[in-house]
């Protein structure tokens, strides 16, 4: 856009220079012309007024004494008793006294008689005198005899007074009018045209501009250089396009303005709801800025820190030490502060962002994760404990196979029960990787539940009877207490009865001999609810929510020689939590335990979808 | 010969390491826990204790720590363990005549092993990895 400017202003600088003295000299010159002209049309018209007044005084002196003229003429011709042309001839230096008469017509009855016919002979004469030109007026006076008889009538033509002077000054006038008039329509044609050439070529070019033809305004400067309208005009377009360079350069300013305003204010929005937490540490160790996110993590108030001394709003002493020696570190890097807090520990992971020099601010990026740590902790205890229960199994596999492999073992019997334990031990670990298997899809969303509306007493007396060999080897009563009508629960088929053989598994294992296992099935409203009861070890309070957990076993002696992977209730658990149900644990150490399962019926599940 | 306190809750390791080493002429006196074995130090002139570390009651770390101030006779602790964290267990027990064996382990390799204590001086604190007992 610069270079548009640029370009623009290096045309501007190319165009002639608008000249206005030149064009004020112009002005003065064509006004003396049009003073010239005023004079010379005001002189001749002067002149032919002056002609004029003459030229008609004098006709109307004409007009006025033709009459007289006329019956003086009669008078004279019936005095002098004309009787042939002659006689009228002979009057021709007395009429030539009568001025502006340019022919006599006389028509006169005379008193000879005719030879032949003997009748009175009417001749009409006529006469002209020297003066010619063309007739002005013509009159006729009647010719009276001695005895007022009309004899005759004569008819006089006068022509118009002589011009002489007055004539040369008529048509000299006109001709100076001729001139006059040739020479200012010649002048004004020259002006006129020279007038209206720019105001052409304006017109052109501003229909261009108009019908878009032309985009810019630099077509529209007229090139002509003695017009003081086009110079004007020149000018005008060129303030035009000043303007508009003007008002496009303060519409990008305003929109380069507006679209800063707008990314900054985005920036602070993100800034502000950002779950990174952001701040920034000047030379001085003040804080410049932090977002809500930040303070939450450093438990600092965040209204007024702002210019506040970082170690006075972070009240860990290590914490803002470790957070000023920051800015030390090579960007990239992170750390993890450990920031206590009411409800426990949080673990705050800090890396420097952007850091360019000791004496700049310092921009730190803080992350909470303490999910991710306990999730990191969590998976680590996992695998140990996997670790561990796998090689538990593989420890006895291994000795015994190697036992039996030195032969020395001469007892059957001890070699049988080698046999039995590495049976029982590689059982043991498939059972064990089922159920990492198991809790691992469950946990990660990954189990497809085939559901169908189960009967539930059905599956549980499936289940009784599948259990009953390992009941009848410690002598233990399993008792089924079961009403007639149970209503049925939507799920899968598969994990329930996963949930029922874990329940009533460990019933069994943890009770002792000739001891009972009671399994009871009521409905309570919209939920079944299944209790398996035994008489067994018991479970004291503080392990009867961890007992859910993964991996986790009661210590004491009676479970340790209990086989079992830790992972039988977790597993329970999660199949019972995607089914909307809950199990929990009323029990007292060393009194039996009751597991007590509830589920959803079908009927309230259908309803909840109808009311949904 | 030499008089061999075993503890580990798991009665079927319990069982096989007694029956290697009686076969080769020591004496094995059977604990459950750490305690057990703790009895059985303070009682007996024990020469060697192989335990386990995770056990009720007592664990075998806090069983190593105080074995050789129980009993004056003892040369010699193994430890077999399935917990991976072998050289923090090294680190917590402070002692130079320890020896930790991975589960799982070799009966044979850990015979050899009691009978070159048994027979010379007491090895230095090492971790056997389980490559040294199939090897």
């Amino acid at each position: 856009m610069e270079q548009a400017d640029q370009q623009q202003s290096t045309a501007t600088v190319a165009k002639p220079t608008p000249r206005l003295l030149s064009a004020h000299g112009e002005f003065l010159r064509s006004f003396a012309v049009q003073v010239v002209i005023l004079i010379a049309v005001a002189l001749v018209c002067a002149g032919g007024a002056a002609i004029w007044i003459v030229f008609n005084g004098n006709r109307a002196n004409v007009v006025a004494m033709a009459p007289r003229v006329s019956e003086a003429l009669a008078s004279l011709i019936s005095s002098a008793n004309i009787q042939t042309k002659d006689d009228l001839v002979a009057l021709g230096p007395q009429m030539e006294n009568f001025p502006y008469v340019e022919r006599i017509d006389v028509e006169i009855r005379t008193t000879k008689t005719d030879a032949v016919s003997g009748a009175d002979n009417t001749q009409t004469l006529q006469y002209h005198t020297g003066d010619q030109g063309p007739t002005l007026i013509r009159t006729q006076s009647p010719i009276r005899n001695a005895n007022d008889e009309v004899v005759g009538r004569i008819g006089v033509a006068f022509c118009p007074p002589a011009l002489g002077w007055l004539s040369v000054a008529i048509y000299t006038h006109l001709g100076v009018i001729a001139v006059a008039a040739l020479l200012g329509y010649w002048l004004l044609y020259c002006r006129t045209r020279r007038q209206l050439r720019p105001l052409e070529q304006i017109q052109d070019n501003l229909i261009a501009y108009h019908e878009g033809i032309e985009p810019t305004l630099d077509l529209l400067t007229v090139e002509d250089e003695s017009g003081y309208l086009s110079d004007a005009w020149n000018t005008f377009v060129d303030s035009i396009a000043s303007l508009r360079r003007e008002v496009e350069r303060f519409r990008c300013k305003t929109a380069v303005a507006a679209n800063a305003d707008s990314n900054h204010a985005l920036h602070r929005i993100l800034l502000e709801q950002l779950p990174l937490g952001v701040m920034r540490v000047d030379d001085r160790e003040s804080i410049t800025y932090s977002n809500p996110a930040a303070a939450a993590m450093l438990n600092f108030t965040r209204e007024g820190s702002t210019g506040r001394i970082l170690s006075e709003q972070v009240s860990d002493a290590t914490v803002a030490s470790k957070l000023l020696e920051m800015r030390s570190a090579p960007p990239g890097s992170s750390t993890d502060l450990t920031m206590t807090r009411r409800n426990g520990e949080s673990v705050i992971r800090v890396s420097p962002l952007m850091a360019r020099g000791p004496i700049e601010d310092m921009t730190l990026l803080l992350q909470d994760v303490s999910q991710l740590v306990q999730a990191e902790r969590s998976r680590d205890d996992f695998l140990a404990h996997i670790t561990h229960e796998l090689r538990t199994p593989l420890t006895n596999i291994r000795a015994y196979v190697e036992t039996l492999s030195q032969d020395f073992l001469e007892d059957e019997n001890a070699r049988r029960e080698c046999y039995n334990v590495i049976m029982s031990e590689t059982r043991r670990l498939s059972k064990l990787i089922e159920d990492v298997l198991s809790v691992s899809q469950i946990e990660a969303g990954g189990t497809r539940l085939v559901r169908t509306n189960v009967r539930v007493e059905e599956l549980l007396r499936q289940t009784a009877q599948e259990m009953q060999a390992a009941a009848d080897a410690k002598n233990i009563t399993l008792n089924l207490k079961i009403p007639s009508k149970v209503p049925m629960v939507p799920g899968d088929r598969h994990r329930l009865h996963q949930v029922w053989t874990n329940l009533i598994g460990n019933a069994i294992k943890y009770t002792p001999a000739n001891e009972r296992v009671t399994v009871e099935v009521e409905t309570e409203g919209s939920r079944l609810a299944v209790r398996v009861t035994d008489t067994g070890i018991g479970i004291a309070p503080e392990h009867h929510e961890k007992i859910f957990d993964k991996f986790y076993r009661v210590g004491d002696e009676a479970v340790s020689a209990t086989e079992g992977t830790g992972l039988g209730l977790a597993i329970t658990r999660e199949i019972l939590r995607i089914h909307g149900g809950t199990i929990r644990v009323e029990s007292t150490a060393g009194k039996g335990s009751t597991f007590i399962v509830e589920l959803p019926t079908a009927k309230a599940v259908e309803n909840e979808i109808f009311a949904g | 010969m030499a008089r061999i306190v075993v503890a580990e809750d798991q009665s079927h390791i319990r069982h096989i390491l007694k029956m290697w080493l009686e076969r080769h002429g020591h004496t094995v006196i059977e604990a459950e826990n750490g305690l057990y074995a703790l009895q059985a130090l303070r009682t007996e002139p024990v020469d060697l204790l192989i335990t386990d570390i995770n056990m009720p009651e007592m664990d075998g770390i806090a069983l190593a720590k105080c074995a050789f101030d129980e009993c004056v006779t003892l040369r010699h602790l193994f430890v077999v363990t399935s917990r991976c964290d072998q050289q923090d267990i090294i680190a917590q027990i402070t002692s130079e005549n320890v020896t930790v064996i991975p589960k799982p382990f070799s009966p044979s390799q850990l015979l050899r092993d009691v009978e070159a204590v048994v027979e010379g001086p007491s090895p230095a604190t090492t971790a056997v990895d389980s490559a040294k007992g199939t090897g």
